[in-house]
């Protein structure tokens, strides 16, 4: 038997297969990011999916402590934000602020 | 592209759903497929285990035991007249019972008292969010001028001086050390064990068809679909800890005083939970609405329009006989919970 990390494993390839920009990709649904923390290169792009059946609005936190405007997104939008400033990024939803995801740009 | 790192969250749900599809097809027709979904759809509602309690701040019966304590005792407000619970009653559903909250010296405060009921699983606490957490919460209330009034050097100064509170303290956290850190764990930790038992909702969902009547099981479905109204009262505490603009009439801008670059923020209020709900009328942030029924009346047609209101918010057009569904749902949601008993405070005439 495969075990849970396998399974989520095999479940996040098959969705970032399915992002047709290559971006990395984070899937909300049932209001939590799809992953806790991730880490990507500077200047790279983060598809955000709002698989829901809610509206989303996400919010950035910069390393320097500066939130960037939230990015309302309707069941079925997505965005693609790019992340270029190394650090730690705090990604939450203004609306729904127990969704929340760390992004550690290297 | 590839994930560099990360642990989904996403299994258990995997698992629900490859559950339901499977019974899906080994039934083949409408019925299995709405028995399926129903299936999942109570999934959603299970409730937890236990109860979490943060690394910082662990669980121990005697820091419990002296939250509990402070909870009750009105010394902690600067005329000493009032304590936490004096707004937070358990006898009222954790509240009081009063459109808006009632500080000292008969202060009439904006907002009414929320219930502190199930916080354990809570996140950004008060209507408008400006608290972290509990630890974060539980002393604002004493320092606030409107509220408590009790500055806190005051009060540690006051505890500090008395022989049973000094013992407590060093049970609950090995040290003398009284302050305003271990004020607010104690108590944070009281509030964390204040979780509303099983109620008729909880033994239907478990399999007990007779647990709720018909007009519940149809208001659940209700809830769910034509009403919306999951879209925010989600999960077994039925809120989703987030915060919306639900359309009351009101001065009071919310979540967006916090934030005020947010539009979609203004007049944004945290969703409340709705466990026990009927114990705690008057409703919403402002005490505006006196029944269930007018809250379920003023979501399908009383609110206001406006670009900040929740786009979860729609005009529902229900019935009079879903309306009566609604409500008779919401009654179930209300659990026997256990006695808490008011605590014999310590005096200054104790003993160490």
């Amino acid at each position: 038997m495969k075990n849970p990390m396998t399974i989520a494993l095999v479940v996040a390839s098959m969705l970032i297969a399915s992002a047709a920009s290559g971006a990395l990709s984070i899937v909300q649904k049932e209001k939590q990011f799809s992953e806790e923390a991730i880490t990507v290169k500077n200047g790279e792009m983060v598809r955000f999916i709002n698989d829901d059946n809610v509206t989303h609005n996400i919010a950035i936190k910069d390393p320097s402590g500066a939130n960037k405007p939230g990015i309302m997104q309707k069941p079925g939008e997505q965005s693609d934000v790019k992340f270029d400033q190394a650090g730690e990024h705090e990604v939450r939803c203004l609306i729904h602020p127990k969704m929340k995801m760390s992004v550690k740009v290297d | 592209m590839n994930l560099r790192s990360g642990t989904s969250r996403r299994v258990l749900s995997a698992a629900v759903v490859l559950v339901t599809a499977a019974a899906i097809v080994a039934g083949g027709d409408g019925a299995v497929a709405a028995d399926a979904a129903l299936l999942k759809l109570k999934a959603r509602y299970k409730r937890p285990a236990s109860i979490p309690f943060p690394k910082a701040n662990g669980y121990s019966d005697a820091k419990s035991r002296l939250g509990h304590t402070l909870f009750f005792d009105p010394r902690l407000s600067g005329p000493g007249t009032v304590s936490c619970a004096t707004c937070h009653n358990p006898a009222l559903g954790w509240k009081d019972g009063l459109p808006r909250g009632v500080g000292h010296d008969a202060k009439q405060l904006g907002r009414a008292t929320p219930t502190i009921l199930n916080l354990a699983w809570a996140d950004l606490l008060m209507w408008d969010g400006r608290k972290e957490g509990l630890e974060d919460q539980a002393t604002g209330p004493i320092e606030a001028s409107v509220e408590m009034n009790q500055p806190m050097p005051a009060l540690v100064e006051k505890l500090s001086a008395i022989p049973g509170y000094r013992r407590m303290f060093r049970e609950a956290f090995g040290r003398d050390e009284i302050s305003k850190a271990t004020i607010a764990q104690a108590i944070a930790t009281f509030e964390r064990t204040l979780v509303s038992n099983k109620a008729p909702f909880d033994r239907w969902i478990e399999g007990d068809e007779s647990a709720i009547g018909e007009d519940a099981k149809r208001g659940f479905k209700i809830f769910n679909e034509k009403g919306n109204c999951a879209a925010c009262h989600s999960g077994w505490r039925f809120t989703d800890d987030g915060f919306h603009d639900v359309g009351l009439k009101s001065e009071d801008v919310g979540r967006a005083a916090q934030m005020p670059n947010e539009p979609t923020l203004k007049y944004a209020f945290k969703t409340p939970t709705l466990r026990n709900i009927n114990l705690r009328a008057p409703y919403m942030h402002d005490g505006s609405v006196r029944t269930l029924r007018d809250v379920v009346i003023h979501y399908d047609t009383g609110f206001v329009q406006r670009p900040s209101v929740s786009p979860e918010m729609r005009r529902l057009g229900l019935a009079e006989q879903e309306i009566k569904d609604l409500v008779a749902f919401l009654h179930t949601l209300t659990s026997q919970d256990d006695m808490i008993p008011v605590p014999v405070l310590p005096t200054k005439e104790e003993g160490q």
